[in-house]
């Protein structure tokens, strides 16, 4: 299925979206996991795996 | 190109321009900032920072209505006992006394706690408990990451970063930081600052390489320190200790708690209490010494002293023994420990020494098990205290 122009920026601009503000969401300083030592805002992301 | 444009990055342009103007209304849906736990005003032992960090402001500071005297150590200030020194001096003195440390709050540990609120250093009444374990074994090669992490909390860390001056002390900091940086993982900005600082030092290259990453990692924390809020003010209040007409009848706390160790140590001859000696199996223990060369705690000791001489800190040491009658080899930690007493005789700085190797003259019952205090040694140190920081009249 090919996507117009209007259709594809449209659909670029959501999943781009949803992408910035869950990495904001995983990488803010304010996201402190309760098992966090060092104080980083990156290290729940690793705690996850 | 108009297509990737307008296809990609002008997409991805909004993206980013949305979260700006959102941040805010995300943060309030998907974060709550921790609520400040409520500050006990009549605190006598604080495990760590990193799970108080309430005690933060407070720390080096003295009560509403008397001085307190910081008593620095790790793992004897753990037995809970009536006769630990936080526990016997405010029951008899309005004077306080707060324990901090655990196990593994060695001497660099203290040293960057210390340094964090060097500010607050002048006049300071501190105590500090040198365990004689920490200079062999693998303890000699310094402080713990895991722990240091436990009592230099990011807040600490910010504050060397803010106040501490450019001088050997913060150099040190750095240097010190660096050295077990790489166990680290993902570290917060202000260790990672640290760690620069050092690598930075080492030559103009080394600078000019770093000084992106430096300013990067300085933007990055001062948008973190606003996005997170300010720390609490830190509280800086120093008071006279005034000498209290208060006798305390030493010799017979001393004879009475000596004869009650001794029951407690019935199916020994070492006066180790009974439940721990089951434990060894009446195997003995053995001391594992390093050369000064690579005993990084007794560097660390060294700069400590230092520190707490050039900033005029009101502090005393204790150093503690341990059961030469358990330790058969006690004696080859002996050069060590007379170290530690001539670079305190050396500054003119008090100090307590209990360390004696010989099991003849030791002072049995001293300690409840090979290396920590029984209520009788706790009353040895109280002595020293009330006496040291003119307690009683």
């Amino acid at each position: 299925m090919k996507l117009n122009a209007p259709v594809r920026f449209l659909l670029n601009a959501v999943l781009y979206t949803a992408i910035v503000v869950v990495l904001y969401l995983l990488y803010s300083p304010l996201n402190n996991h309760p098992k966090n030592k060092t104080g980083s805002s990156t290290q729940f992301v690793y705690q996850q795996f | 190109m108009k297509r990737i444009g307008l296809q990609y990055l002008l997409p991805a342009a909004i993206a980013v321009t949305v979260l700006f103007l959102s941040v805010k209304t995300i943060n309030g849906y998907c974060f709550t900032l921790p609520e400040s736990a409520e500050v006990n005003p009549n605190l006598r032992y604080l495990e760590n920072f990193s799970t108080n960090r309430q005690y933060e402001p407070l720390f080096l500071a003295a009560n509403d209505t008397s001085e307190t005297i910081y008593l620095m150590g790790s793992s004897e200030l753990t037995r809970t006992s009536s006769a630990a020194p936080y526990n016997f001096i405010p029951d008899r003195f309005q004077t306080k006394v707060v324990g901090i440390g655990h196990a593994g709050n060695q001497c660099f540990s203290i040293y960057s706690q210390l340094l964090a609120n060097q500010d607050k250093l002048e006049n300071a009444p501190i105590v500090i408990l040198l365990s004689p374990g920490w200079f062999h074994t693998h303890f000699s090669g310094g402080t713990a990451s895991s722990s240091f992490l436990e009592y230099n909390t990011p807040t600490f860390l910010n504050q060397v970063l803010a106040n501490a001056p450019q001088d050997e002390f913060r150099a040190y900091e750095a240097k010190r930081i660096a050295d077990f940086y790489t166990e680290i993982v993902n570290p917060d900005l202000s260790l990672k600052l640290l760690n620069y600082e050092y690598q930075s030092s080492k030559s103009f290259i080394h600078k000019g390489c770093y000084y992106p990453l430096i300013a990067l990692d300085k933007w990055l924390n001062q948008q973190k320190a606003q996005m997170t809020g300010k720390p609490l003010d830190r509280v800086h209040r120093r008071k006279m200790i005034a000498p209290e007409d208060v006798r305390v009848a030493w010799d017979s706390l001393f004879h009475t708690a000596k004869a009650e160790q001794r029951k407690r140590s019935a199916s020994n001859e070492l006066w180790i209490e009974d439940a721990f000696y089951a434990e060894t199996n009446g195997k003995l223990g053995e001391v594992f010494p390093v050369s000064d060369a690579n005993n990084t705690e007794l560097e660390d000791f060294k700069m400590l002293v230092k520190l707490l001489k050039a900033r005029k800190a009101n502090v005393s040491f204790v150093i503690m023994p341990l059961n030469p009658g358990y330790y058969e080899n006690c004696s080859e930690l002996t050069p060590v420990m007379k170290q530690l007493e001539q670079e305190l005789k050396t500054n003119g700085l008090p100090y307590l020494n209990m360390w004696n190797d010989n099991p003849k003259t030791f002072d049995n019952g001293i300690l409840s098990d090979v290396m920590h205090y029984s209520d009788y040694g706790w009353y040895r140190v109280n002595q020293f205290i009330v006496n040291t920081y003119h307690l009683s009249k």
